[in-house]
């Protein structure tokens, strides 16, 4: 193991992994959230298509 | 679906606030109360979320196993909705765990990669789930992709306790347990500190799984609302 001389190099290492997996999950959860968000808005707007030509609700 | 969906929205929310409390409460334990390693140094700190992570992406791979099993023996698509939701759950993790793994082995190892066993294993377990979402991307058919998502979500489940046990069944460079560990015991704080942040990462997987497999749900509802209206003629835009 090498030694642990400079602990702001040290330091360093866990600043990076942190960013990192905290960037990556904050821009994961916001994609699925902004996917969910339009995807029920096309389910919105189906429903109304269907309901238009007479196709009756199955659930 | 939707309607459910709503219903439980209030439910989802609150978990999603007292998942990001309690995140809050494990990263200013893991920086403030948790000791520094003498060896390790502040880096060492990076097994407090590498190590959840990892945990939670065996987690979300054993769902995928048991929602898999489920969807072949009942072919209720709900199971294979929840399968798809932890797939790409796990696949997020283990990137994490594989990128904060390597950025904890520089300072500790001298080098970004080694080909031992964990790692090694670990790699597998992302290629395979990976490709997972490939076929299910790549086969239109939404029951033969269900069907062929299943069994390779059954067979890749064969690595998560090769990835597990490799530190014991191998001589390797990777640490072996350490938190609940009997002897030599890790500080009070170290597990005190371990166990704040399993229970962040595990309220997280359940609050995303519950969001992902909502996602789903709509998804599916639109194609066979796509499906029915182009029947009928009245598909527009």
């Amino acid at each position: 193991m090498p030694e642990i001389a400079n602990p702001l190099e040290n330091a360093g290492y866990l600043i990076a992994a942190g960013l990192i997996t905290l960037v990556t999950l904050a821009g994961y959860v916001t994609a699925v959230i902004r996917r969910l968000a339009e995807t029920r808005a096309r389910n919105d707007e189906l429903r109304r298509q269907a309901q238009a030509i007479g196709i009756k609700e199955r659930r | 679906m939707i309607a459910s969906a709503g219903r439980n929205a209030s439910l989802s929310a609150k978990l999603g606030w007292a998942t990001l409390a309690i995140t809050v409460v494990a990263l200013l334990m893991a920086i403030f109360y948790a000791p520094t390693d003498r060896v390790q140094g502040i880096a060492q700190r990076i097994y407090y979320f590498h190590v959840p992570m990892a945990i939670v992406a065996y987690l979300s791979f054993f769902v995928v196993l048991v929602a898999s099993v489920m969807y072949l023996w009942t072919r209720d698509m709900k199971w294979d909705r929840r399968a798809r939701a932890s797939v790409e759950l796990g696949v997020v993790f283990t990137t994490l765990v594989l990128i904060t793994g390597s950025i904890w082995g520089k300072p500790i190892w001298n080098t970004w990669w080694t080909w031992d066993a964990r790692l090694t294993s670990t790699l597998v377990l992302w290629f395979i789930y990976v490709a997972y979402i490939m076929l299910r991307s790549y086969t239109p058919d939404v029951e033969r992709g269900a069907r062929f998502g299943a069994v390779l979500g059954i067979i890749g489940f064969i690595d998560v306790p090769i990835v597990h046990f490799s530190v014991t069944w191998w001589r390797t460079l990777h640490p072996g347990p350490v938190v609940l560990q009997a002897s030599p015991a890790a500080p009070p704080q170290t597990t005190e500190t371990f166990l704040v942040a399993m229970l962040a990462a595990v309220l997280f997987y359940i609050w995303l799984m519950r969001v992902r497999t909502g996602l789903e749900e709509a998804r599916d509802e639109n194609r066979e609302l796509e499906q029915e209206l182009a029947l009928r003629g009245g598909l527009y835009a």
